[in-house]
């Protein structure tokens, strides 16, 4: 039964706090204000019982997927366990009562935890100074790059372009655009690698950055990638790089010691914070040496023995959050990278590259269009075998009925990425990635992370091969997925062209 | 490694089928003379950690051992227990961004159930599922309106919060946006100034940054007579009595969300409300989710609107923002659900009441004197003849948190001005008691004798 939203639970006269009391029963302060200050129709929120809220809320929380109840093998969003010792740390801690307003006198604790998480990024990047403010890893994109515009200025020179392979995540070319600088888009090998020789073309004095994700966004190294920094360097370039895929080097390799100079991370990916149903996340920014007079405000220093924040820093972009960013969620990383140390995080990368090369193997023998050689941390299937599967005529009409625009012309149905995808939440999993990246057609990005067992492994495995059976023997099965959810494919285009987004309008 | 759940007999097995003989080769396409051995502390047991967390907790003070009476843009309110407990459930917490609609109605609900309140208590049409916080948000307020009009200038009345003033300036100046101040008087800010012809949003704060309780219309209508969208940075309690951003006629408010079921947190457990006026929906930045049907006319919530995001647009998206605050936004929803319009009204009320009767008690200490003579909702500036960081000191030694420096706090900004050197601004809320007030009234009285 699926749970109506709290709205239809409401009815006038309902509430479900309590509060102290007046202090002066005498005076109504409310009244003594201009009039024009005053509300005049009360906010139409929900009008409900404490046992109202509690049932509602814990039906919702019910009705959604998560990695304490599914594998989630999403591609470039690193699923992995949230460790629940990070939330008694952080209960245990006592952030929750410190304001930001106090006195750097009070918070010493907190300002330690920053100043060790800030070496020990450092150190994990390769690089010499750590923000750890950004909110997110587009936060963390768009100081990355206003550092790196900041930095070009001072040094006298008017360089604007940054360049950002055909394989990247979409957030790069929007945060450079937001940190006024022009994207241009450079071509990639077959393999998915930068087009190393193609590199020199675009490589002028107009070039601030070359952004790149390593492994990239197929979950394949660039092996060139000294090569390539080299380059970057020579044309008085700097070279960016993308944290998101930090999890299948993590603790053995560095972005610093293949050339990078500048790099967010992604701790609700990387150190094991919950995505928290879209957030909050992190994404602290690493910089050489010669870039932290850039970084934003405020900074830590040292005075005689206490840590002290320091606004003043007049070459900083300036402050990019109203105060420290998610520190609950740098605490959680914290616990984490503590609680690994450095022979736990080498542990993370090479199990991750382990699961995904063991499943890349598996798959590898049902669907032909896998990532044929070795992968790093996920890896890509092209599903367009599915959509050969024999023309079957009663599966053509329910296609019809159907509606969702599959089919190949000849009357015998196409199975999709997104029909698999689909099919796949029927069979106790959410999927992985699909579309992305763009290019390869049907395609599905996998990342199984290090925390799942080998069994949850074969399970993903076998619920595939099902799948690949179902499509050529009864794909209305596939086409028609999801079948046990409480809702089945929602008419998207629909929503968008006529939005309902709030309980009582819709928009034309 | 606890979490890697691999026994000997497993990775052997994994290798074997991966066609390599040990993990090592597994890193084969990555140059071997990069691999190296991170310099960091060796990992510990769980029990170790929460001792170590617990350790470095205990060289914080923690606001429970103050009186305290600072607010400055984070704020201590009353939680109820259903928040913390519910929204907190892991299933919430430990889910990605709904993208699979069908398996996550739960989270797209609330979502929705989200949107609408934080429509209905800012009187505006449509709510995104949040940014990072009340500062991102007026920036990408701002930025709606700078693509909305394709003007290029940001009016911004000095009655914002300094430090999202701040930020603003660091986003907008990488794509020279120009910014400039409101004329601003005695704590206000003056509600018939001409607003320019190239002027995107006028960006005003309420109440503001000296918790005075502006009034917008006057200014609603001078931007608009410009051409120009307001942007409304609102306190969501104050919403509670205070005409809404909606009933004043702005077009976009905007917000922190942490007074509504967060606690403090260093400021580190925030997020961005933002609602916009139906005309400007689909230039809204960030996740929204709308109602939808299946093909059995079954109603669900999916993310809509996407060729707005970045994962569509790339560098012509509305913003890069891609995650977001959903977990914080979640406690709000849980938080204005248990409070409803009747517990808005009452803790905003609350709120107002303890503010005033702060002020007359400091007021009647010989020295202190208002800084502005206007009403205020729940902040009030006072000052006195001794520098403000002595006097904030001095009550710190007495157990109470006096409030905010505020010549310090408004430096680098439009707020800057030489009548705040010696400025407090303190705060009360529904949990300041009479005890609370008398004791930083005697404190007070003793730190300037």
């Amino acid at each position: 039964m699926s749970e109506a939203l709290i709205y239809q639970r409401s009815r006038p006269g309902r509430y479900a706090y309590t509060l102290p009391p007046r202090l002066d029963r005498e005076r109504d302060f409310t009244a003594a204000l201009p009039k024009d200050f005053i509300r005049k129709n009360p906010p139409a929120l929900p009008e409900v019982s404490k046992v109202d809220v509690v049932r509602h809320m814990t039906r919702l929380s019910q009705e959604t997927i998560s990695i304490d109840s599914h594998f989630y093998p999403l591609g470039s969003c690193t699923m992995k366990h949230n460790p629940m010792i990070a939330d008694r740390a952080l209960a245990g801690f006592g952030l929750d009562g410190l304001h930001p307003h106090q006195p750097d006198g009070d918070v010493q604790g907190l300002l330690k935890v920053f100043t060790e998480m800030e070496a020990y990024l450092a150190e994990v990047t390769g690089l010499d100074a750590v923000s750890l403010i950004p909110s997110a890893g587009a936060q963390g994109e768009f100081v990355g790059l206003a550092v790196i515009r900041k930095a070009i200025q001072a040094r006298g020179e008017n360089r604007h372009v940054v360049l950002v392979p055909d394989t990247a995540h979409g957030t790069n070319p929007a945060s450079a655009a937001l940190a006024g600088l022009k994207v241009v888009v450079i071509p990639s090998t077959i393999e998915g690698l930068v087009d190393v020789d193609a590199l020199d073309s675009y490589l002028n004095d107009d070039v601030a950055a070359l952004m790149l994700t390593n492994p990239n966004t197929l979950g394949l190294f660039e092996k060139d990638i000294e090569t390539i920094a080299q380059k970057v360097h020579k044309a008085g370039a700097l070279l960016y790089y993308d944290g998101a895929n930090l999890n299948a080097l993590v603790g053995r390799y560095r972005p610093g010691d293949m050339g990078f100079d500048v790099c967010h991370l992604n701790l609700h990916k990387t150190f094991a914070t919950p995505h928290g149903g879209g957030g909050p996340g992190s994404g602290p920014v690493a910089v050489r040496a010669e870039l932290e007079p850039f970084l934003p405000v405020p900074r830590i220093r040292t005075v005689n023995g206490e840590y002290r924040l320091d606004f003043n820093r007049p070459d900083s972009i300036g402050p990019i959050h109203g105060n420290w960013g998610n520190v609950a969620v740098v605490v959680r990383a914290y616990t984490y990278l503590r609680l690994l140390g450095h022979d736990g995080l080498a542990d993370v990368s090479a199990s991750a590259v382990l699961n995904a090369n063991y499943l890349r193997a598996q798959l590898a023998k049902i669907f032909p269009n896998t990532t044929p050689g070795l992968c790093m941390h996920e890896f890509t299937v092209s599903l367009t075998c599915l959509s050969k599967s024999p023309a079957n005529e009663s599966a053509s009409k329910s296609h019809k009925q159907s509606g969702n625009g599959n089919g190949n012309g000849n009357g015998a149905p196409h199975v999709r990425a997104m029909d698999v995808a689909k099919r796949l939440l029927d069979l106790g999993i959410h999927p992985p990635t699909v579309y992305f990246p763009t290019f390869i057609s049907e395609g599905m990005l996998i990342e199984p992370t290090e925390t799942e067992t080998k069994e949850t492994l074969d399970n993903f495995v076998a619920a595939m091969q099902q799948i690949k059976r179902e499509a050529a023997e009864q794909p209305e099965l596939v086409i028609g997925a999801p079948h046990t959810t409480q809702v089945g494919r929602l008419d998207d285009v629909g929503a968008a062209r006529n939005p309902v987004l709030t309980f009582c309008c819709t928009f034309q | 490694m606890v979490f890697v759940p691999h026994t000997e007999i497993d990775r052997k097995a994994m290798l074997d089928a991966a066609g390599v003989d040990s993990v090592e080769a597994l890193f084969a396409p990555i140059p071997s003379h990069l691999a190296t051995q991170l310099d960091l502390p060796a990992g510990i047991s769980e029990w170790e950690v929460e001792r170590l967390l617990a350790e470095r907790g205990a060289q914080n003070r923690k606001l429970s051992e103050f009186r305290r009476f600072v607010g400055g843009g984070i704020y201590e309110h009353w939680i109820p227990p259903e928040v913390p407990s519910l929204a907190g459930r892991r299933e919430f917490m430990t889910a990605y961004t709904p993208y699979q609609s069908e398996a996550s109605q739960g989270t797209l609900k609330a979502i929705f159930e989200y949107q609408t309140t934080i429509a209905a208590l800012t009187g505006m049409e449509a709510s995104n599922a949040s940014v990072y916080d009340g500062a991102t948000a007026v920036v990408e307020g701002c930025f709606l309106a700078l693509r909305h009009t394709r003007r290029n200038a940001i009016a911004v009345s000095p009655g914002l919060n300094p430090r999202h003033q701040q930020v603003l300036r660091a986003y907008l100046e990488p794509q020279g946006f120009e910014i400039r101040p409101l004329e601003f008087q005695n704590g206000k800010t003056n509600e018939n100034q001409i607003i320019g012809n190239d002027v995107a949003a006028v960006v005003i704060q309420n109440p503001n940054a000296f918790g005075i309780i502006e009034s917008l219309h006057g200014i609603v209508e001078k931007a608009h007579e410009a051409g120009a969208l307001v942007v409304a940075s609102v306190n969501p309690i104050s919403l509670g009595i205070l005409a809404s951003p909606g009933e004043a006629g702005a077009d976009i408010a905007v917000g922190e969300g942490q007074p509504m079921g967060l606690p403090p947190a260093y400021g580190g457990m925030c997020f961005g409300f933002m609602a916009c006026t139906k005309p400007l929906v689909r230039k809204l930045p960030g996740r929204i989710v709308g109602e939808a049907q299946d093909k059995n006319g079954r109603t669900g919530y999916t993310l809509t609107l996407q060729a707005r995001e970045q994962h569509i647009r790339r560098e012509k998206a509305t913003s890069n923002i891609c995650t977001n605050q959903a977990l914080f936004a979640l406690h709000a929803t849980v938080y204005l659900s248990c409070m409803g319009p009747q517990g808005m009204r009452e803790v905003a009320t609350l709120c107002l009441e303890r503010t005033a009767l702060l002020r007359e008690r400091l007021l009647k200490i010989p020295g202190v004197e208002t800084v502005f003579d206007a009403p205020v909702f729940h902040e009030w500036a006072y000052r006195t003849p001794r520098p403000a960081e002595q006097v904030l000191a001095a009550l710190h030694e007495k157990g109470i948190l006096g409030g905010v420096e505020l010549g310090h706090w408004t430096q680098n900004s439009f707020s800057q001005d030489e009548e705040l050197s010696n400025a407090i601004l303190t705060c009360a809320t529904e949990l300041t008691t009479n005890e609370d007030i008398e004791a930083y009234g005697s404190a007070l009285e003793e730190v300037l004798r």
